[in-house]
């Protein structure tokens, strides 16, 4: 008996290796986890069909259709007023939509996801208006199908409707360079 | 003059941080030299600690209530036009207050933990208040160094931001709150395990103590989870209430360990078994809560719920998780062999072994849970390839298991603590065996043809046959004994045998929800149609006919508003009006759905684009029994609260055990 306990003693049992091992792996992973650029989400959806969405304007003058918009490279914004992040890129966004409403290679179009149209009219009058009509998606059902994590988020589709690239969190002016690239629009 | 509030607050928060950190080093030198006055001074620090961090959360609250926009987090999550209630919400709007929160109820559940056990567990106290003051300590220092709601902008601004109209919402303000509840309430059954493992001596008074506290942690938790499902499906409008989010999945995971916990200490209470097993559960369920924190706060996964992403504060989480980790399950590690358990199984058929195998399940459900959370980020470091986890994979993976528990529900409480004959279970089960094969049939007829579906329906029902069947049993015992009716004795059986028939009624809630989760899932019908006036649709037990769009005013807005009226069996019962409204002032549209919900199940219509001729688009959804999710969360809450009023088997004197031995045998 004696004999059978202190080997059992001087020899690690297995389950406590395991469970260390879990432990260092699962901090290592999240360590890791730390130092990524969490912008660069992957996205089920990129090489694929943009998803078919049909929204009422922010302004109530009209709808933002999926169907209406094929043909052109564009670029797709989920923005709201009460997303700090999205105050970061309102400028590069708006100054981009000036530029785009100048030629006809490309568009954007925004939608207002998960918020109160009043909120995303004062978040306007703040910062300014943007420069292309947004869709609202109050239930953030649309967002649902483009699986929007968290916000802002930007996807890029080319001429025939094809997912190419998200963007997660604010835009830059690289990141934005590159992306249009992906769907043949230079810049 | 409010200004300086915030200072004061920031004071008391610093005052805090220096007195936890006393506390650490006096308990742990309390425990060394056993030097009471060193531990007196150690509790008072952790009582003082709770008025201090309550003055410091209230002066963030106040400078709410006044807005005072010179408050760098008020100026960020409120502003003059939000309602007060919002404005106290707002106090859990961002990171920095919930994290305030998080600590209030750390000091308030300390303080109420060493002062209820302060005599009870004198060997064991002074571990508890170190840790305890160690979990403070590691918050404290979090929220003045790196997170601080105190901090103040100068020049202030004349009006601050709005608070993220998702919170605008009675369901969503106390959604936090209650899951913070639960998250935090694990600390104080950690703390106990951690004095038990540092003793080397873990026996069941340990176990027997934190019951409560548990209980309460997991009614909490279970609250938070459901009043989240709620505001998702009514406010949400897409039908669902669970989307396995990774910030909905890192509060499920503590909740999946915390049940098993919850279950496995009644073996170590009753049977002195499981001494290894139960520490290793309660620092997995508490670790779990801060990794529920940290996967919100830190942005190591994105998600709906967090916006703000800060190396800084993620590497402090992380170094903070990594402490509780470390020293929690190396303390396991290191104490396993003084806490072998006095006695071994003695049959696959008996109580601890069903116990053993519920633990098995649901922690096997809370590690592919788990693992498909951090997949994303454990594929990526391997391979560098970018890939998402979705639904379908938790659907199919944790949602057998899921099933698994809810059958073992069924067996696990009928069968006695040691062993039963093969021949007296066959007995005990043969009934609700049947009445499963029946469901099943009954579901096959209907039309379900998913088997986890059909699995799932079965074990509900033979579930449900097993829980009804065995209080019927006690009763009728009860009767042949003490010659009383049939109601007298169900309530004397209740009364007596709070503990396992609270749990009993625990599990009827749960089954109630898992019958809604069901009906709604397996039975929704949804539609999307273009009506002219007068034409109609069957949606379930209704018919829908489309009387036109009339057009009214608000007090704010225009608005078209559908007529529907809805008859059931040809007889009318109601008239629905789905609006679509545009406010004038800012020119802006929002769809007003119309939700009828009774016990039946929830009609739900919402108002599309009109055509030519008066016709329009209208979207209908019928769920069946959907309600009964939350019926089944007030059922789960009653038995909670009835097993938690249940002085415990160790705890009772010998004549009271016998007597509730009987009870259960």
């Amino acid at each position: 008996m004696t004999v059978l306990a202190q080997s059992q003693a001087s020899k690690v049992r297995p389950w406590k290796l395991v469970l260390g091992g879990i432990v260092v792996t699962m901090l290592a992973v999240l360590a890791w986890g730390l130092t990524r650029d969490p912008s660069y989400i992957p996205s089920q959806l990129v090489g694929r069909s943009v998803p078919a969405f049909a929204l009422p304007e922010l302004n109530g003058k009209g709808t933002v259709a999926a169907d209406e918009l094929r043909g052109t490279p564009l670029v797709i914004n989920f923005w709201a007023s009460w997303c700090v992040s999205c105050r970061a890129e309102h400028a590069l966004l708006t100054g981009f939509g000036r530029e785009v409403a100048t030629r006809d290679d490309v568009r954007i179009v925004g939608i207002n996801y998960r918020d109160a149209p009043a909120a995303a009219a004062r978040f306007q009058d703040e910062l300014g208006a943007f420069s292309y009509r947004s869709g609202q998606d109050p239930s953030g059902r649309t967002g649902i199908d483009f699986g929007v994590y968290g916000l802002p988020e930007t996807f890029f589709i080319d001429r025939d409707g094809i997912v190419m690239a998200r963007h997660v969190g604010p835009l830059t002016e690289a990141a934005l360079k590159h992306n249009l690239s992906l769907i043949g629009v230079t810049r | 003059m409010t200004a300086s509030l915030v200072k004061i607050g920031l004071s008391a928060a610093t005052t805090a941080f220096a007195l936890s950190l006393f506390a650490i080093l006096a308990a742990t030198l309390a425990a060394r030299g056993s030097r009471p006055a060193f531990l007196v001074g150690a509790r008072n620090a952790l009582i003082v600690n709770f008025a201090l961090v309550t003055l410091a959360a209230f002066t963030v609250v106040w400078s709410f209530v006044v807005t005072d926009f010179s408050v760098l987090y008020v100026a960020e999550n409120a502003n003059s036009r939000l309602p007060l209630l919002y404005r106290l919400t707002a106090l859990w709007g961002a990171h920095e207050g919930s994290l305030l929160l998080w600590l209030w109820y750390l000091c308030l559940f300390s303080a109420i933990a060493v002062a209820i056990d302060w005599r009870s567990h004198p060997l064991s106290m002074p571990w508890i208040i170190a840790t305890l003051a160690a979990v403070q300590a590691g918050f404290i220092g979090f929220i003045v160094f790196l997170s601080s709601p105190f901090r103040e902008i100068f020049p202030a601004p004349p009006e601050g931001r709005d608070l993220n109209p998702l919170l605008q919402d009675p369901g969503l303000a106390f959604h936090p709150p209650l899951l913070y509840m639960g998250y935090v309430a694990f600390s104080v059954p950690f703390a106990f395990a951690i004095a038990a493992l540092i003793r080397g001596h873990a026996g069941a008074e340990w176990v027997r103590a934190v019951r409560r506290w548990t209980l309460f942690a997991w009614a909490a938790l279970t609250s938070g989870i459901m009043l989240g499902g709620y505001w998702a499906y009514y406010e949400l409008g897409w039908g669902g209430y669970w989307a396995w989010d990774p910030v909905e999945n890192a509060s499920f995971l503590p909740w999946l360990t915390g049940t098993a916990f919850l279950h496995s200490i009644m073996a170590q209470d009753r049977r002195n078994m499981f001494h290894t097993w139960n520490v290793f559960l309660i620092v997995t369920t508490f670790a779990l809560s801060l990794l529920g924190t940290f996967l919100v706060r830190s942005g190591v996964l994105t998600s709906v719920h967090s916006f703000a992403v800060d190396p800084g504060r993620g590497t402090y989480m992380l170094a903070f998780l990594a402490v509780v980790m470390v020293a929690g399950y190396g303390l396991v590690i290191w104490r396993a062999e003084r806490l072998t358990a006095a006695t071994q199984l003695e049959s696959a058929w008996s109580r601890e072994a069903m116990l053993l195998v519920n633990n098995l399940f649901l922690l096997a459900a809370a590690a592919v849970v788990l693992l498909g959370t951090l997949y994303p980020l454990i594929v990526e470091a391997v391979s560098g390839d970018r890939v998402t986890v979705g639904a379908p994979y938790f659907n199919k993976v944790a949602i057998p298991m899921l099933v698994a528990v809810v059958f073992l529900m069924g067996i696990g409480p009928v069968v006695p603590w040691r062993s039963i004959k093969a021949r007296r279970l066959t007995d005990f089960l043969r009934w609700p065996a049947l009445v499963a094969l029946v469901a099943v049939a009954v579901a096959l007829l209907a039309g379900v043809r998913e088997a986890i579906g059909i699995a799932a329906i079965g074990a509900v029902a033979f579930t449900l046959a097993a829980t009804v069947l065995d209080f019927r049993r006690s009763v009728a015992a009860h009767r042949a004994v003490a010659k009383g009716g049939w109601l007298s004795s169900a309530w004397r059986v209740m009364r007596n045998a709070r503990q396992r028939y609270g749990g009993m009624i625990v599990h009827l809630g749960i089954l109630v929800i898992a019958f809604g989760m069901l009906a709604s899932g397996l039975f929704q019908q949804s539609v999307i149609v273009s009506l002219k006036p007068g034409e109609s649709i069957a949606l379930g037990p209704y018919h829908v006919t489309f009387r036109g769009v009339e057009s009214i005013d608000g007090p704010n807005y225009r608005a078209r508003a559908g007529r529907f009226d809805v008859s059931r069996d040809g007889v009318p019962v109601m008239e629905m009006r789905p609006e679509k409204r545009s406010y004038q002032e800012r020119q802006m549209v929002t769809t007003e759905a119309a939700i009828a919900s009774s016990l039946m199940g929830d009609l739900y219509l919402v108002l599309g684009d009109e055509a030519a001729q008066g016709a329009a688009t209208v979207r209908g959804y019928w769920n069946p029994l959907i309600l009964w999710l939350w019926v089944g969360w007030l059922v789960v809450l009653v038995g909670a609260a009835v097993a938690g009023s249940a002085r415990l088997y160790g705890a009772r004197t010998p004549a009271a055990a016998t007597v509730a031995q009987e009870q259960t045998a």
